[in-house]
């Protein structure tokens, strides 16, 4: 009797120390083939976000006198980005960055309020207007 | 309260102006469209630097051919003035042309007319001046026209009109020097409307008139700008088992983020508030998150508040010790703030188990406390915006272990040794991080918002053209985290 009781405690032991031996990664470690996301080629300079920079220049109009308001840049849906006091006469280079979608951003100041479009990451306004030639 | 005069900024702008008391037009811009942009106006004007038709500096107005007596016709037009005293003088010359008849010249007035908006505020116009030249006189000759006393000194604002006129020939007009007593009253931001003349109120002083201060009673705040939008969320989604791959569910910690920056009437930051929505977490490891201000020193922070760094050592002023820019550790332990259900592995990724709602955390972190710097000086808008923001998480309470999105660089308190082993391929000195050898991240940034996959759901398997989008370099399908019909599987989607 004593000696099946010693061959269950034994077997039981042993049982026990093979299972603490196996290192049980944590469900979430495990590693898990991704076939399609391994085989992906993904360019080298992707940045893995679904936005985009853009750079905004800015150019401005040597005024006779100074002349301050608030630039306010948006998104076409009317999402505020930037928004800061500007000297009409300053140039201004702007970072900002926008939803990878956005083709287009718009720029408000006094009562001018144009869309500008985004071009390989870049977009532009000049408060010196477009004057055509005149005939003469 | 005290209400001070926007007018006053005007006027402090118009002293150099008012003390010579004259609007003067010279061409010498050489760009037209530089007095455009300033409120003149031309018709059958343009500049010239033709040397035989410039007769002073570098450029001169020149006309078109003359064939009518119209004063509309060929014209230039002053902006928006106060009139003062004394003579309009200009210098002109008639183009030597055969077959000329006559040549002329006629200033008029206009009137502000408030009730005529669509006529661009104009009033009647009134020719006050007639000169005819003799087309036989090919010399420059100097045009005084004394300003009437009917608008001279007036309140009233007035633009000025100078028309030139004839028949007969080609021969154009040119002219240069003009000189208008007087001062200039436009705003070339608003239309060339005139420049204020009533009272703007700005009760808090600080040079934003009220309108358009967004905190019209604190002088040391002005604007608010946004990312990704004044009410919208971005998300963050983390894998923590870096430099190991994960299972790609990117749902080991996912966060909403919202930035609010908020400036002054110097366009210098003084607060970056920054709201968090602590969304899921399908991990063991309990993990920290933060986020650097590359670029941003640390000495340029004055105080950080709303934030839980847990036992990690902070300096004085609330950012990360021993940090030479600006660290700020949201919280070192997420389910600290996010009590883990005990169903399934972590938080809201099994769908067996309960809806734990999301922790909110708003952190502020404060440049200018009451506008007193802080001892690194100002931070500028143009010098902080979305991009500086470096956000990364650190797994299960080692610092070191710090995992960002691809391509960004760690902070000092990263553990360098781990670059380049496992499956990760950094190499941070040539601005390579947290990829692997085929450019996958352990980190992805939706700044419109994301719903996050169910517990070893990988993103791919629940988005059905993330693969598209990843393997085009984001140029293809930029939308596959919508919702729309054939777009995402919905049982992956926690």
């Amino acid at each position: 009797m004593i000696k099946r009781v010693f061959k269950y405690l034994l077997l039981i032991t042993v049982v026990l120390t093979a299972i603490s031996c196996v290192r049980l990664d944590p469900p979430d470690r495990e590693p898990k083939q991704n076939k399609q996301l391994e085989e992906t080629t993904v360019p080298n300079d992707f940045n893995w976000s679904t936005s985009k920079k853009v750079e905004l220049t800015i150019t401005g109009l040597p005024t006779v006198v100074e002349i301050k308001s608030t630039l306010k840049i948006t998104l076409t849906d009317g999402t505020t980005l930037y928004s800061a006091l500007h000297n009409m006469s300053d140039n201004l280079k702007i970072n900002l960055t926008v939803p990878s979608e956005a083709a287009a951003i718009v720029l408000n100041y006094g009562d001018t309020k144009q869309n500008l479009p985004i071009v390989n990451n870049k977009a532009e306004f000049s408060f010196i207007p477009v004057v055509q030639d005149e005939e003469v | 309260m005290k209400t001070k005069l926007f007018s006053i900024l005007i006027s402090l702008s118009l002293i150099p102006a008012m003390s010579f008391a004259q609007v003067t037009l010279n061409a010498e811009s050489g760009n037209r469209a530089i007095e455009v942009g300033n409120c003149w106006q031309f018709a059958g004007q343009t500049y010239t630097s033709t040397s035989s038709e410039v007769l002073s500096g570098s450029f001169s107005l020149i006309s078109g051919q003359m064939n009518s007596f119209s004063l509309t016709n060929s014209f230039i037009k002053t902006p928006w003035m106060k009139v003062g005293s004394g003579n309009i003088t200009f210098i002109a010359k008639i183009g030597n042309q055969p077959n000329t008849v006559s040549r002329g010249v006629r200033v008029s007035y206009i009137p502000y007319n408030a009730s005529s908006p669509g006529n661009g505020f104009e009033g009647t116009m009134t020719t006050f001046y007639t000169r005819d030249f003799n087309v036989s006189d090919l010399n420059t000759v100097t045009v005084i026209a004394p300003i009437p006393t009917a608008i001279a000194n007036s309140t009233t604002l007035y633009k000025i009109m100078v028309s030139f006129v004839g028949q007969g020939g080609s021969g154009k007009i040119m002219s240069d020097n003009y000189i208008f007593p007087g001062t200039y009253w436009s705003n070339p931001s608003n239309s060339c409307q005139p420049l204020p003349v009533v009272v703007i109120t700005d009760t808090d002083g600080d040079g934003v008139p009220d309108a358009q201060d967004e905190y019209p009673t604190d002088p040391y705040r002005a604007y608010n700008s946004y990312f990704p939008g004044q009410t919208s969320f971005g998300t963050l989604a983390f894998e923590d088992n870096w430099p190991i791959k994960g299972d790609y569910d990117f749902n080991d910690v996912v966060i909403a983020y919202n930035i609010k920056t908020v400036t002054n009437a110097a366009n210098q930051v003084v607060d970056l508030v920054t709201s968090f929505r602590l969304l899921a977490s399908g991990a063991t490891y309990n993990n920290g998150f933060g986020f650097q201000l590359d670029g941003i020193p640390s000495n340029k922070v004055s105080k950080v508040t709303g934030n839980k760094p847990g036992s990690l050592a902070m300096a004085s002023n609330g950012v990360e010790a021993g940090q030479s820019f600006a660290n700020i550790i949201v919280f070192s332990s997420f389910f600290g703030e996010m009590i883990r259900p005990g169903v399934g592995i972590g938080v809201n990724t099994d769908k067996a188990g309960p809806y734990i709602t999301p922790t909110n955390m708003q952190v502020t972190v404060n440049f200018i406390n009451n506008g007193v710097l802080p001892p690194g000086g100002a931070v500028t808008l143009s010098q902080l915006n979305f991009s500086n923001l470096n956000f990364y998480i650190f797994a299960n309470g080692d610092r070191g272990a710090e995992i960002h999105l691809p391509d960004r660089m760690p902070t000092e308190r990263v553990n360098p040794s781990l670059f380049g082993t496992g499956d990760d391929t950094s190499n941070p000195g040539a601005g390579r991080t947290y990829k692997t050898s085929n450019n996958m991240p352990w980190a992805i940034n939706i700044v419109q918002g994301f719903s996050h996959t169910v517990e070893r759901a990988a993103i791919n398997e629940a988005y059905n053209y993330f693969v598209n989008w990843a393997s085009s370099g984001g140029t293809q399908y930029a939308d596959w985290f919508l919702n729309l019909p054939g777009y995402r599987n919905a049982e992956l989607i926690y």
